[in-house]
């Protein structure tokens, strides 16, 4: 965990939150296919140095907010098979969220 | 634009489920990498960004020869080594190796 | 210890190649090309000053001793201590150095467990991150294309090409590791294991449960070692 975190967190566990649909070039944490889906906060898991400027010889500080993301299965994949209940996790870097009520067209 | 190593959800084909012990090169390579990132003079998140941009036919490669190509690129971009030098010690090596009775 | 430089003349030139002080188990016999990148690069960064020697020799020990054994005795221990059970999953961190495991790597441990309605299984889809503290060296079919690719996408079928069926009021959880947090899968202690020993425990607590694409089983002629 690193020290300098400027922000209070913007989330909590609970939170339907939405990953920016976006593509930017370079190192990025967050895989192709959970962007622009939506999902609940699980849980808050620390503040820590971002790896899209570690990779390149940044301290990546200050550091920013983690969280772990459940998605539905059914939300992600159109033609997921099998049941709705089904659910993937992840952790995405809060400058990667939004709350879901903000969802653009 | 989705990414060769960003491969989530992508159609493949059936997986292999036997074990493979690790090739002592492998183990090597893990562990200078390894030292490299002790000494702080390297994170795994550069190393992960030089796997990513690998061009196309080295990301076929199997997984610690992908490491390796990364690695060298790695070295070469902080002025630690270059390719140049590190194919010439290669050479040297094997002629030692096959000089051996 | 000191590495040696052994001189050696090759085409007219001199050449310090810098060997592995014991001169054995290190030493590479393959000339193709990965192996000799290897080793050159392992002597170009020794000779520079940039690693040790030692370093490289201390982290290959390290990986040799580090296994799922770990791994096999946190289950175990969380199967039959309920209170500790409770607090590995509340703070992995905290729980597993009271079993003298450190945390190494800056990586965070997360223990997710497996219930009678909750089947964890996990994969990293970027690269192949994987909890080797607590597991080891990951195996190659984590670290493969399909496995990357299809876990998230179809993870019963994936299951099921590793022999595990489950029901459909089961939920299926996978965890994409995509971050900083690692993650170890805590399966149900199976039936036909009552009174048995921590050891006898952590024995049927493979890898391959540990990742969650498969549950422990009890051996057909199985008994309780004390």
């Amino acid at each position: 965990m690193s020290p300098a975190v400027v922000s209070p967190r913007r989330f909590a566990p609970g939170d339907r939150v939405t990953v920016t649909y976006t593509h930017p070039p370079g190192h990025r944490r967050i895989p192709y296919y959970i962007r622009g889906k939506s999902g609940l906060v699980e849980r808050y898991c620390g503040a820590f140095p971002n790896p899209e400027e570690l990779a390149y010889g940044f301290d990546g500080l200050p550091a920013r907010h983690l969280y772990r993301v459940r998605f539905q299965q059914t939300e992600i994949w159109p033609t997921y098979d099998g049941p709705a209940h089904d659910t993937l996790d992840l952790e995405v870097y809060e400058h990667w969220l939004s709350p879901a009520e903000e969802d653009a067209s | 634009m989705r990414r060769y190593h960003d491969m989530g959800g992508q159609p493949a084909g059936p997986i292999d489920t036997s074990d493979h012990a690790m090739e002592p090169w492998a183990k090597t390579l893990t562990a200078i990498v390894g030292a490299l990132r002790a000494q702080g003079l390297s994170r795994v998140d550069e190393l992960r960004r030089h796997i990513e941009d690998l061009a196309p036919q080295d990301y076929d490669r199997s997984y610690f020869e992908r490491w390796a190509e990364a690695f060298c690129d790695l070295l070469e971009e902080k002025g630690f080594t270059s390719r140049a030098e590190i194919e010439a010690r290669m050479a040297a090596i094997k002629a030692e190796i096959e000089a051996r009775p | 210890m000191n590495d040696k430089a052994a001189h050696t003349h090759a085409e007219g030139h001199a050449h310090a190649i810098l060997r592995w002080s014991d001169d054995s188990a290190h030493d590479i016999e393959e000339t193709t090309r990965y192996p000799l990148m290897t080793e050159a690069i392992r002597q170009i960064l020794v000779e520079k000053g940039i690693i040790s020697a030692d370093a490289v020799r201390h982290l290959i020990e390290q990986m040799d001793a580090r296994s799922d054994v770990t791994g096999g005795k946190i289950v175990a221990r969380a199967w039959v201590d309920p209170a500790f059970k409770e607090r590995l999953l509340a703070n992995t961190k905290e729980a597993i150095a009271e079993l003298g495991i450190p945390e190494v790597d800056a990586t965070h441990l997360i223990v997710v467990e497996n219930t009678e309605t909750v089947h964890n299984v996990v994969v990293c889809t970027l690269c192949s991150c994987y909890p080797r503290m607590v597991l080891g060296m990951p195996p190659e079919w984590y670290k493969s294309k399909a496995y990357r690719s299809r876990v998230v996408r179809e993870p019963r079928a994936v299951l099921k090409a590793f022999g595990t069926e489950l029901a459909d009021n089961v939920t299926v959880r996978v965890h994409d590791s995509n971050a900083d947090m690692r993650y170890l899968v805590l399966p149900m202690r199976p039936l036909g294991t009552e009174g048995w020993s921590e050891d006898a425990l952590a024995h049927i607590v493979t890898r391959d449960c540990m990742v969650g694409v498969t549950v422990p089983r009890v051996p057909a002629k199985a008994h309780a070692v004390e």
